[in-house]
């Protein structure tokens, strides 16, 4: 399992996705890099089939909102085998992470 | 505060105009509603030019100016190009209408325009997606068409909406444009037409996707008080809203755009009317999806009931609510910094009593202009003075 970088407010323990330099709820500018399980499920869906020219090659692609640990969401590519569809409410797991953010495949 | 009335509005044709370059397209537009109000072009004391991707396709930036000089107006305007993503021209009015309302200025012009059919489907799609939040998820690939292709699935898992109603959306608006000479699609489409065209993001086919366009709309504004001295048919800007949305696509709430939310709400206290007193409204349908969701989040339907209307005939010409007469973006096709005031400019004829779809004693309308993911919102309700 690929875990997930999140930004802690040093000062109220907000958590958000990275990057975050400043903390909407209380002010503070400093944060702490920590990790969280890159485990949730499906909030909602969606497989891209037109792209903007640098994802050209990829169509179609699998995306989805996955709900995570600590009230935080993502979105993040997926990964499918041939014969599965994504779901809302379905668990996902956080395999891998590059230039186009993490990627997530059903568990 | 001060009243804001519209005393003069111009727009061109929306389509593929490839002999138009982004500042004529602007010019003419503009042009043309300064002559429409009658006015005395010098005495335009401020411009805001709604304009999104300019930059990025056309290489042309301060637009604003630049227009300004074509157009011939005085040396003193204070011009600004605004840019607000698809709500570029909406916030272009929002800021001519605060200038007036706060007594800075009398005599505001504001405009949209935008240049897209010069480019691929994969660099519009590209420039688009600049909207996007860079840090947080415009490398992941996802796209506008994409952010909605979210909500349309999470609508349907929470209220059990279906594709039929959102092709329904289709069917209606392209039917609608059949009459309206500035639309792009003239042609009607039938349902099973649009549930059989190609996927773009699941659940989202081709005909529930608006079409790129190029195009330019405009509106003269001036104090209520003074504005009967220009036009026997001034149209009153009855309250105005502007809301801020989400950034990235997951921290959506629910199958919404709360920004819009925000932006009725302030657009309906300070016009003191309610949802059911608006008589037509023209709102964001970039995607079928967007229109059902617009119109709970305006508050015309309960959540839940915008798909179940579209199906019961609510939305239609002679409904309870007729949305989009003008086909909406999904036939006019969405120049993209152009479309808010080219909402304004269908609705100020319905309010004239002089659109091609006319809606009987149509009195107050309503614009609903959308920016980016869910990002920014404007609403305004107009009224026949």
């Amino acid at each position: 399992m690929q875990e997930i970088t999140v930004d802690k407010c040093a000062r109220c323990g907000k958590l958000f996705i990275s990057p975050a330099v400043v903390c909407s709820a209380c002010g503070s500018e400093e944060m702490e890099a920590e990790t969280i399980p890159g485990r949730g499920k499906i909030y909602t869906y969606t497989t891209i089939r037109v792209a903007p020219e640098a994802f050209q090659d990829q169509v179609p692609y699998p995306m989805a909102v996955l709900e995570l640990p600590h009230d935080l969401r993502l979105t993040a590519r997926m990964i499918l085998k041939e014969d599965e569809r994504m779901e809302i409410e379905r668990a996902a797991e956080c395999v891998r992470k590059d230039d186009a953010g993490y990627w997530f495949q059903l568990v | 505060m001060r009243s804001v009335s519209i005393i003069g509005v111009g727009t061109t044709d929306f389509g593929v105009l490839p002999d138009m370059g982004l500042k004529s397209l602007a010019s003419l537009a503009c042009n043309r509603a300064i002559v429409d109000s009658g006015m005395d072009r010098k005495e335009i004391e401020a411009f805001f030019l709604g304009n999104y991707i300019g930059g990025i396709l056309e290489g042309q930036e301060t637009l604003a100016p630049v227009t300004a000089c074509e157009l011939g107006l005085s040396k003193t305007v204070g011009c600004a190009k605004v840019e607000g993503a698809c709500c570029s021209a909406g916030i272009a009015l929002r800021m001519g209408y605060l200038l007036i309302a706060s007594g800075v200025h009398d005599f505001v012009l504001v405009g949209g325009v935008e240049r897209m059919s010069g480019a691929s489907t994969a660099k519009n799609t590209e420039a688009l997606a600049a909207g996007m939040d860079k840090d947080m998820e415009g490398y992941t690939g996802l796209t506008f068409p994409g952010y909605f292709g979210l909500v349309a699935n999470r609508y349907m898992h929470e209220y059990g909406g279906t594709v039929e109603q959102m092709g329904m959306v289709a069917v209606k608006n392209r039917s609608n444009a059949v009459k309206n000479p500035r639309a792009r699609f003239r042609k009607e489409t039938t349902l099973e037409e649009v549930l059989n065209s190609r996927l773009i993001t699941d659940p989202l086919k081709l005909f529930d996707c608006c079409p790129i366009a190029d195009g330019g709309a405009a509106a003269v504004l001036c104090p209520t008080e003074i504005a009967h001295n220009f036009t026997d048919k001034p149209i009153e800007i009855m309250g105005s809203g502007h809301g801020l949305g989400h950034n990235t696509s997951y921290a959506m709430d629910g199958p919404s755009c709360t920004c819009t939310v925000y932006a009725a709400k302030e657009a309906f206290d300070r016009a003191r009317i309610e949802p059911s007193d608006v008589d037509v409204a023209e709102i964001h349908d970039c995607f079928t999806i967007a229109e059902i969701v617009d119109s709970e989040d305006i508050g015309f339907f309960a959540r839940g009931k915008g798909g179940p209307a579209v199906e019961e005939g609510l939305t239609q010409v002679d409904g309870r609510i007729p949305i989009n007469t003008s086909g909406g973006l999904l036939s006019k096709g969405h120049p993209v910094g152009a479309t808010g005031l080219g909402q304004v400019y269908e609705l100020v004829r319905q309010l004239r009593g002089e659109h091609e779809n006319q809606v009987k004693d149509a009195e107050i309308g309503l614009a609903m202009n959308l920016g980016a993911s869910g990002l920014v919102s404007t609403v305004t309700i107009l009224r026949r003075d």
